[in-house]
């Protein structure tokens, strides 16, 4: 049993953590919070046997951020401008500080969309999730999927394109 | 801009990955703590016990004297027996947390610790503490990975235990705080350093509580060197120490406390 859970621990702890950073902006609060939901479902995993493990990890792990903020009063401590250190440290050559500078942008936009257009684009565009799997996670139909993923898409372009206006 | 290229931008964030040390630790503990259920209490050194072979007899003399030192009646004769044990008895001080004569020495310390009066015993459960993060270190540092969750767990644990003396001598004793708080400071900075080699933070929860201590303890001194007629340089030091408290920091106020009360010490 203990090496099944240990596969499934390799096999999201990186998606599970990306998509709670990505929420929380700070990697100590994204490290605690990623572990609390990997204990959630090692005990869950230990009582009843999970039907849709990735399901169930994006599950709990949008409760556990949701919790987070709900005893912070939603307020969130760290800016995004500070949690800089987590991408790791890259040469300074050009066309790679033009790719950091970019991911930097998509980051900071996809912050300010709606937490639903967060995940909609973690999801589908980051961990590479089909249709049908993101379905199981949010239980809406494939349609208002669908129709999700391509709202986000365009909020994030918006959003994008203010910031662009903003920084000329 | 057009889909694709949004996509491909979204995709750089794929960079984005925990830190490998905590991936590895957070495996570690969630099989160690989750998977096995946590050790109680009172069987941790019983662990393996169903082993053949000869450690299966080593452990099984470990767990006979970890049960028999609990009771005074034994402890005499079982040091004897550690003793006359030499090389085992030389193995097992060398011993760190996850290796199979590692209870031998625990429940040794236990001991120590049991005999201790209460005057004695927050000094002994301080070089107890020091003795288990030196422990982690050598883990650490030899890579023992296996060894690295119970070291910190054994460490974690001791650091509780002084941090509540800490804050119960802070509480009750204050003016034997000062003393005590020197000791803290020092644990604190060996553990900075360890943490630095593990690249993960340990013992958190324990460090809240020394902060609270620490800082209940700057505003208790504070509060009394108010009162006292201070010396030019000691009222120096008195201002150093209030300046580090508006700014937070109450460690650097307790290093300024430390210095002006070795002053007057010296003075008087």
């Amino acid at each position: 049993m203990s090496e099944q859970f240990g596969k499934i621990y390799d096999q999201y702890v990186e998606k599970i953590y990306r998509f709670i950073f990505l929420k929380v902006e700070s990697q100590e609060v994204a490290e605690d919070l990623c572990s609390e939901v990997f204990v959630c479902c090692l005990e869950e995993f230990q009582k009843n046997s999970i039907e849709n493990t990735q399901a169930f990890l994006y599950q709990v792990a949008r409760y556990t951020i949701a919790d987070y903020y709900r005893k912070r009063a939603g307020v969130k401590v760290v800016s995004i401008d500070e949690a800089d250190d987590i991408f790791e440290e890259k040469p300074t050559q050009l066309q790679e500080a033009a790719v950091a500078a970019e991911m930097e942008e998509v980051r900071k936009a996809l912050a300010r969309l709606r937490d639903e257009y967060q995940n909609f684009i973690i999801w589908r565009y980051l961990d590479e999730l089909s249709i049908p799997e993101i379905v199981q996670i949010t239980g809406k139909t494939e349609g208002n999927v669908r129709v999700g993923i391509h709202r986000a898409l365009g909020a994030l372009r918006e959003e994008m394109k203010e910031r662009a206006n903003v920084q000329v | 801009m057009e889909d694709k290229n949004l996509i491909a931008q979204i995709s750089h964030l794929k960079e984005i990955k925990p830190r490998q040390e905590w991936v590895v630790l957070t495996r570690q503990r969630l099989f160690e703590e989750k998977a096995f259920g946590p050790i109680p209490e009172q069987t941790r050194y019983e662990v393996n016990l169903q082993k053949g072979g000869f450690w299966a007899t080593i452990e099984g003399i470990a767990s006979f004297m970890a049960r028999s030192l609990q009771k005074p009646a034994f402890v005499i004769p079982m040091l004897a027996l550690i003793v006359a044990g030499g090389g085992v008895g030389r193995a097992a001080y060398e011993s760190l947390p996850g290796d199979k004569l590692f209870p031998i020495k625990a429940a040794a310390e236990q001991v120590y610790l049991r005999f201790a009066g209460e005057e004695e015993r927050p000094a002994r459960e301080f070089a107890l503490a020091q003795q288990r993060l030196a422990d982690l270190r050598a883990v650490a540092e030899q890579n023992k990975v296996k060894n690295l969750p119970l070291a910190i767990r054994e460490f974690e644990a001791n650091a509780s235990k002084i941090s509540e003396g800490f804050l119960q001598i802070v509480e009750n004793q204050p003016s034997r705080a000062l003393q005590a708080s020197r000791q803290i400071v020092q644990l604190q900075k060996d553990k900075l350093e360890v943490e630095q080699i593990l690249g993960a933070k340990i013992g958190e929860e324990q460090e809240e509580e020394v902060r609270k201590a620490t800082r209940r303890l700057v505003e208790y001194e504070l509060g009394f060197l108010e009162t006292r007629s201070l010396t030019e340089e000691q009222a120096v030091l008195f201002e150093n120490a209030k300046a580090s408290v508006g700014a937070g920091d109450y460690e650097s106020a307790l290093e300024y406390i430390w210095i002006l009360s070795q002053g007057a010490q010296d003075e008087s």
